[in-house]
């Protein structure tokens, strides 16, 4: 099975301008707050998906741009890009801040937002989105991790491997397996 | 019951179970934490201006006449320039800048004057341009501040990018729009603080500008 491409949520913006933004936002704070713009609403999308509730997710949300501001210097331009960069920051700040809490169990339907605009469709389709999230809440975190960074953010295989340490291809087998783990999930009515 | 979902299907699944809105309460606490980062931070003036100087006496002399000079003639250009260094190299705030309709209305309290310098009202946005002037010399960012439009919606959550030196500073700041929200003027812009850039309390005050430029 090959997953498809992920789809560009907002405007699509290419990796040479963000990165002379990037450079120029080592001494020029507008030029941090256009990356800023850019980028703020798919770091928390995607902290949710990774199971922070909304209060967790606003504040790493917070704390990944004033790591990044801070040390936005440390970027380099011409690898993999800055939000994949951006995203390595909100990952570890939710790795450490799991890490202080006690562990408990990542939440489900609450933590995974259905989007359905028509009601009838939303009606039919609430069953199969809460058996959904709850398979989801129940993966291993690498593979959620992967899920959240592919469909929250809209990385690509290259940059998500390069989020969490992977090859391009061994990421695509890790999406692809947790892919086809939850679809047979579904059809096994699980 | 067994079925089969095809692979599509179940990635459109995916993208909707993962479809986080961020809500505009949670926008606006993360953009003040940012912009409060920002403000933090002002690197440049402040270095030229302010490090240890190991000059010789005379050179010394010279070069505090050359700075009373530039600081006079700074004084009158300080916004302007600032605003363009602001803009300069940020395509979003520069674009911003040149379509922004220019107001130029002051208001001043607690030794500071706040000018409208120019503003735009977007459909989910509405920027303004604003410059704080110390009287003694203190440069300060807005602090406090909101807008009310004609309908009497308040706009609060915002995010911005500014600099400052020699007792001004300039800042660009868009009000998000709430969904559904359509804003309509006139406007009024209410600051009731200002932020000294020395990181020292912010001063409590009342600057009011009220203003009106078309939606886009």
């Amino acid at each position: 099975m090959e997953i498809s491409q992920p789809r560009p949520s907002g405007a699509a913006v290419d990796q040479g301008l963000e990165d002379r933004v990037a450079i120029e936002a080592r001494r020029d704070k507008a030029a941090f707050t256009w990356l800023y713009e850019q980028h703020v609403e798919r770091v928390f999308r995607y902290l949710r998906g990774r199971g922070a509730n909304e209060d967790e997710a606003t504040e790493l949300t917070a704390v990944t741009f004033e790591r990044a501001f801070r040390h936005v210097d440390r970027y380099r331009p011409g690898q993999a890009g800055f939000a994949p960069w951006l995203l390595a920051i909100a990952r570890n700040a939710f790795i450490d801040e799991r890490r202080r809490r006690r562990p408990q169990p990542l939440a489900e339907a609450e933590t995974l937002v259905a989007s359905g605009s028509d009601p009838e469709e939303a009606a039919i389709a609430a069953e199969d989105h809460r058996r959904l999230a709850a398979l989801v809440a129940r993966l291993p975190d690498v593979q959620r991790d992967a899920l959240a960074l592919r469909f929250a953010a809209g990385l690509s295989s290259r940059d998500i491997g390069a989020v969490i340490g992977k090859s391009e291809a061994a990421t695509k087998k890790l999406l692809t397996r947790t892919i086809a783990a939850l679809k047979e999930d579904l059809n096994r009515g699980a | 019951m067994e079925r089969d979902i095809p692979a599509l299907d179940l990635e459109v699944a995916l993208e909707r179970a993962f479809a986080a809105a961020m809500p505009e309460d949670r926008r606006a606490y993360v953009d003040r934490r940012v912009v409060t980062a920002l403000a933090n931070v002002h690197r440049r003036p402040s270095r030229r201006l302010f490090g240890v100087d190991r000059r010789p006496p005379l050179r010394r002399l010279l070069l505090a006449g050359a700075i009373f000079v530039a600081l006079a003639a700074a004084t009158v250009t300080a916004a302007g320039s600032l605003f363009g260094s602001l803009t300069a190299e940020a395509p979003l705030l520069r674009d911003v800048w040149e379509r922004a309709t220019p107001i130029g209305r002051s208001a001043t309290d607690a030794g500071h004057t706040i000018t409208l310098e120019r503003a735009a009202v977007d459909r989910d946005r509405i920027w303004i341009a604003v410059s704080v002037t110390g009287n003694t010399g203190e440069s300060a960012a807005p602090g406090r501040m909101h807008l009310v439009d004609a309908k009497g919606t308040t706009f609060t959550g915002r995010t911005g990018a500014g600099d400052a030196m020699a007792g001004t500073s300039a800042e660009i700041f868009g009000f998000g729009v709430p969904p559904g929200a359509e804003p309509a003027g006139p406007y009024t812009l209410i600051v009731t603080s200002v932020t000294p850039i020395s990181g020292e309390r912010e001063r409590l005050g009342r600057w009011v500008i009220d203003f009106d430029v078309p939606a886009r």
